[in-house]
């Protein structure tokens, strides 16, 4: 793992770049453990959903061809969580359509995933930007170049 | 004798299961591992078959003190469930319960219930 520096124009909290497809093992508990020592439970609880999520679609989704980069960042209204990694165009399409349903009604999202997951077979529930969007009450944008795609989750504060 | 008494529990980083009766389950950290199901499916379907083994009318897994977990081990609880319920008329009742402080308790397993009709009972303290 190598730290970046951070982006101008608001605050980073962490920034974190790694070798995509190599597994962050215990990530998510050091993102919870320094949420709860700075901020309030729940915010705590949004920042680790989103992070936990994003990152384990970067790594299961995502090319091997660039880096994974995390950021956890804050501004005077928004705490942000966002990953890039590079891609392939039917992942980038599927993506930008979920994320598009998730925009438009979170809930209904939620449970029709939620749903599906009963009917579906293999080990994954595929719930992850469902839950962001639900359970977390974060935002979704995604942010697209070329073959590198950013998914940001933001929550008023 | 109690087949789900003698069901050891699986060693992962995070997270912890006690058998705390011969129709209890207490599971307590975080799941995150990136593939759960390979860690934790036997296990989840260990106690599942020694429920019906034992003629188990009801299970109370208490998750209150599990935080966190990511949606792939949510699909350990949608799996649980879809196996409870295929048993038709001789099911037993999953038990969960949760705390209504934690946010993915309350949203999850609302909609667990919802799917699961009878077989699912949900006790947020």
């Amino acid at each position: 793992m190598s730290r970046l520096a951070p982006q101008s124009g608001r605050s980073t909290l962490v920034c974190i770049a790694w070798q995509a497809g190599q597994d962050p093992g215990g990530f998510s508990e050091f993102i919870d453990a320094y949420m709860r020592d700075r901020f309030s439970a729940g915010l705590a609880e949004r920042v680790t959903l989103a992070s936990s999520e994003l990152l384990d679609n970067a790594i299961r989704y995502g090319s091997l061809s660039r880096e994974i980069v995390y950021s956890l960042d804050m501004d005077d209204r928004h705490i942000i969580v966002s990953v890039t990694n590079a891609t392939v165009r039917p992942r980038l399409e599927m993506l930008s359509e979920q994320v598009r349903r998730l925009q438009t009604s979170p809930e209904r999202v939620y449970l029709e995933e939620f749903e599906r997951s009963v009917q579906r077979s293999g080990r994954r529930s595929m719930l992850g930007l469902a839950r962001i969007c639900h359970e977390a009450e974060m935002h979704l944008e995604l942010n697209i170049q070329d073959a590198l795609v950013t998914v940001t989750a933001h929550h008023r504060r | 004798m109690s087949t789900l008494k003698t069901i050891s529990a699986p060693r992962v980083d995070g997270v912890d299961f006690t058998i705390t009766g011969p129709a209890q389950l207490e599971v307590s950290g975080t799941i995150t591992l990136q593939d759960p199901g390979l860690a934790l499916g036997p296990f989840f379907r260990a106690l599942h078959d020694a429920a019906v083994t034992d003629g188990l009318r009801e299970v109370l897994v208490d998750v209150r003190k599990l935080t966190f977990v990511n949606s792939s081990a949510i699909r350990l609880f949608v799996d649980w469930v879809t196996w409870t319920r295929a048993l038709g008329a001789g099911a037993y009742v999953l038990r969960f319960r949760t705390d209504r402080r934690i946010t993915w308790q309350r949203t999850s397993f609302a909609v667990l219930r919802s799917l699961g009709g009878e077989v699912v009972a949900i006790e947020a303290e």
